[in-house]
């Protein structure tokens, strides 16, 4: 699929291009919630590949129960 | 919606509640029939309680008159009437998560939050409504709390309850739970103060969760004091909950009026307030920050992270450690979740692990970022909500579908500190032309909740939008 705005190839479908599959496909009703759900995973992801730029592969993650802050957190 | 003022029983704020009854001057047994009465003529419409306690209520309150007549008065809360989110265990009480999963869960132990609610002689009034599982939807099961400035619009949540009923005169505090702006969100949409502690401040034992690592519990108040008085009571060390931190824990109501000895360094972060945030509400909070200034805070313009990536962050995070916890129901039971929550928790369910690890690699770098931005300054300033309350046929928690795009937008400015931890504030800063609440986050620095609430507090003692209140509610 390719992205419409950015011209670039995306690695799911867009919610706009699933709305128009759907309309060509003339989805009934049945199928509206699996469209739906789709097109939120697409968006889903989409905001999750922000990631690549935002994550440091080489920093180390976040303690999951202790958050690197100050005094505190998992001291316990 | 016309408005009034809060000066008598039940809309009095909880530390005013708390002086009449120390000078014998009101009940806890006439301020908890009160709020029980204004229960009874209101909630019908608002929709802000699962569960009403009237009678052990009254029993608790008039052993709560009987000891401080004998001379027992335990402290600031002692004999006041507070209600709590239906995600914290109630032994003997049944805790719906507002879900219809958890409709029939009645725990045999109280959430520690909720002990230390009742050794500090509080009175529970109720167990309040709340989005299902705190998770971004309302379930048809119980329906939405309404907004008591205008019942046509949302109370945002998942807190949706607490912040109605604490509007509304319906108990003099609440209890809610923050893991995107729970707190928050609810506080500003209903012109309250909403206050997120710092991660481990507060013990999540016995509370429903959404995510382990960033669900926080906070008070849902009508003044930072109250908020201080609450936070003093329930934060603490608990060795049923490995992430509360042993910290030492001052008296924050008796901190609250402390002077220092230079000017209180506000961090405005003007990119934030140029991002997708309504004119009108941009307008508020810009005045409400000229207020800390005119009060003798220095501004200094500040640089953060952009919020998408602390958004999308704390959902690679969230959403997986949610799904986690449900994968049992969401296997056995779909059905029974709301058409949105279910959506989420499967798109949980298929978040790559790689996704969540570099959220909590980007956790790290923002955290630290975000402390290199607060080095020189004391606290942060904000909207805490992109707009004020929005009409309910448009609200994302009333509507099947869980845009992440759209949820992503609403929690532009609270989700950051739920990532990183930080202890962050809304307080009612105006009201827009239609007459909704507007509220301004505060951040604070990890552990210094102290300090924050000393500006929050002094903010508000220069202004009189916490002392309105929502008349003709129908």
């Amino acid at each position: 699929m390719t992205d419409p705005v950015s011209g670039e190839r995306a690695s799911a479908p867009t919610p706009s291009d699933l709305t128009a599959i759907a309309a060509a496909a003339g989805v009934d009703l049945e199928s509206r919630e699996a469209i739906r759900l789709a097109a939120q995973a697409a968006a889903h992801f989409a905001m999750l590949r922000r990631l690549d730029l935002a994550a440091d592969p080489q920093v180390e993650p976040a303690a999951i129960f202790a958050l690197p802050i100050e005094k505190g957190g998992n001291d316990g | 919606m016309a408005d009034g003022i809060r000066d008598a029983p039940p809309d009095l704020p909880l530390v005013e509640a708390s002086r009449r009854v120390q000078r014998r001057e009101v009940s806890p047994v006439e301020l908890t029939q009160a709020a029980l009465d204004r229960i009874a003529r209101d909630d019908g419409n608002l929709n802000a309680f699962v569960t009403v306690l009237a009678e052990s209520a009254l029993a608790d309150a008039h052993h709560a008159e009987r000891e401080i007549a004998d001379g027992k008065w335990r402290g600031p809360l002692h004999g006041i009437p507070i209600s709590v989110k239906d995600l914290f265990w109630t032994r003997g009480v049944r805790t719906t998560a507002g879900s219809r999963i958890m409709a029939d869960f009645i725990p045999d132990e109280d959430a520690t939050v909720v002990a230390l609610l009742r050794a500090a002689g509080a009175v529970l009034l109720g167990k309040t409504n709340m989005l299902e599982f705190a998770y971004a939807a309302v379930h048809d099961d119980y329906g939405p709390s309404l907004n008591p400035w205008d019942v046509h619009r949302s109370a945002s949540g998942s807190s949706s309850g607490s912040a109605v009923a604490v509007a509304a005169g319906m108990g003099y505090g609440s209890l809610g739970s923050d893991t995107g702006g729970s707190i928050r969100l609810p506080a500003a949409y209903t012109g309250i103060v909403g206050l997120k502690p710092s991660y481990g401040r507060v013990s999540r034992h016995g509370v429903v969760p959404v995510s382990w690592s960033a669900d926080h519990v906070g008070p849902m108040t009508r003044t930072v004091a109250d908020a201080a008085a609450m936070l003093t009571v329930i934060a603490g060390a608990d060795a049923a909950d490995p992430t509360a931190s042993t910290t030492a824990v001052p008296n924050y109501l008796a901190a609250l009026d402390g002077r220092s000895a230079r000017p209180i360094r506000v961090g405005v972060p003007t990119a934030w307030l140029n991002r997708r945030v309504a004119p009108e509400v941009r307008d508020i909070v810009e005045t409400a920050i000229s207020v800390l200034a005119d009060g003798g805070a220095t501004l200094t313009e500040v640089a953060l992270p952009d919020p998408g990536d602390a958004v999308a962050a704390l959902m690679a995070i969230l959403m997986p450690e949610a799904a986690a916890w449900h994968l049992r129901w969401l296997r056995e039971r779909p059905e029974d979740y709301s058409p949105a929550v279910r959506e989420r928790l499967e798109l949980g369910v298929v978040t790559p692990a790689v996704r969540y690890l570099q959220g909590q690699q980007a956790r790290r770098t923002l955290t630290e970022a975000f402390l290199t931005a607060m080095a020189d300054v004391d606290v942060l300033a904000m909207p805490t909500a992109p707009t004020a309350a929005t009409p309910l046929e448009s609200d994302l928690t009333v509507g099947d579908d869980a845009d992440p795009d759209a949820l992503a937008a609403l929690v532009d400015f609270t989700a950051p500190f739920d990532l990183t931890g930080f202890p962050a504030i809304s307080v009612p800063c105006g009201f827009t032309a239609a007459g909704l609440p507007v509220g301004m986050q505060l951040v604070g620095r990890p552990w210094r909740e102290d300090l924050l609430l000393a500006v929050a507090h002094r903010y508000e003692q220069a202004t009189s939008w916490h002392r309105r209140m929502p008349t003709e509610i129908a």
